[in-house]
């Protein structure tokens, strides 16, 4: 890592290691290891941005908007819901979607993570579009 | 995992519009509703196409907004809760959505995509489809710029 790629990124991504590419990131901490004091002049600057970045929140979805989704959803996919999660947790999503689920997939994306239980335990929690992550950074 | 929320933040960010990027959130899941049952699961980047059908909404919508001549920015960004307690970060919000704004369209894009979405460089340089060195380029004259609006700005 040299000094001007170090600069480089916090120009980039901002003064959070999490936000660095992940090939890069364990050459930046040595780099602000071994050059603190150069490192956190740096690091000022883009931590000031990222700060005021921060501010910007918003407020979640209303229930009204779920709501407003969920009715648009083709009759068939609300009704297939349960089938989806079936078919999920199954391991037949893998064979592609079939038209009635669509709308059960939607479903699984606008609804809260609560009512179906938590989001760190697996089961219902799970949406399909899980199955669309993108690869690991190289 | 919720892609509502991720969706509309999205959007919201993009348009400084609470209204219009609820209005994207929902074409976009109809989108996804036409399109959900062609797709073939890990044959394709779902969340890269979710991404991009989202932020071609929204590029459709300032592009409407340029048409009309509607340069100026809506006066409420996003009708969030404000108590009395809360005026100073409401005031902070609006700032930087009008920083954010003022942004060229692609700087903006991948700030929203790679600050608030989260994404790693080579996500967001897919989303865009612009390279991780074109991404790299957008993003530090988006964040010369911002510095350089709230300074002003302050």
């Amino acid at each position: 890592m040299t000094p001007q790629r170090f600069r480089e990124l916090t120009e980039f991504y901002g003064a959070e290691p999490q936000r660095w590419p992940v090939a890069e990131r364990e050459g930046a901490l040595a780099y602000m290891r071994d050059h603190a004091a150069d490192a956190e002049t740096v690091l000022t600057e883009a931590l000031a941005l990222d700060d005021m970045l921060s501010g910007y929140t918003i407020t979640p979805p209303s229930a009204e908007l779920r709501e407003l989704i969920v009715a648009s959803a083709p009759k068939a996919g609300r009704s297939n819901w349960a089938t989806w999660l079936r078919w999920e947790s199954a391991g037949l999503a893998g064979l592609g979607l079939a038209g009635a689920l669509a709308g059960a997939l939607v479903i699984s994306a606008v609804m809260p993570v609560d009512r179906y239980g938590d989001e760190d335990d697996g089961g219902y929690a799970v949406t399909a579009f899980d199955e669309f992550s993108f690869p690991s950074e190289q | 995992m919720r892609k509502l929320p991720r969706l509309l933040a999205l959007a919201t960010r993009m348009l400084a519009d609470r209204i219009e990027a609820e209005d994207v959130a929902q074409e976009t899941f109809l989108r996804i509703w036409r399109e959900a049952p062609h797709w073939q699961f890990g044959q394709a980047r779902f969340d890269a196409w979710l991404y991009r059908v989202a932020l071609n909404l929204c590029y459709d919508r300032l592009r409407q907004r340029r048409e009309k001549h509607m340069a100026e920015p809506p006066d409420q960004v996003d009708p969030g809760p404000a108590p009395d307690h809360a005026l100073d970060q409401e005031a902070d919000r609006q700032r930087i959505a009008a920083a954010l704004g003022s942004l060229p369209e692609r700087q903006r894009e991948a700030v929203v995509l790679q600050y608030y979405q989260e994404l790693s460089n080579i996500e967001a340089a897919e989303v865009m489809s612009v390279s991780v060195e074109a991404l790299e380029s957008l993003l530090a004259r988006a964040r010369r710029n911002l510095r350089a609006y709230l300074k002003g700005d302050a």
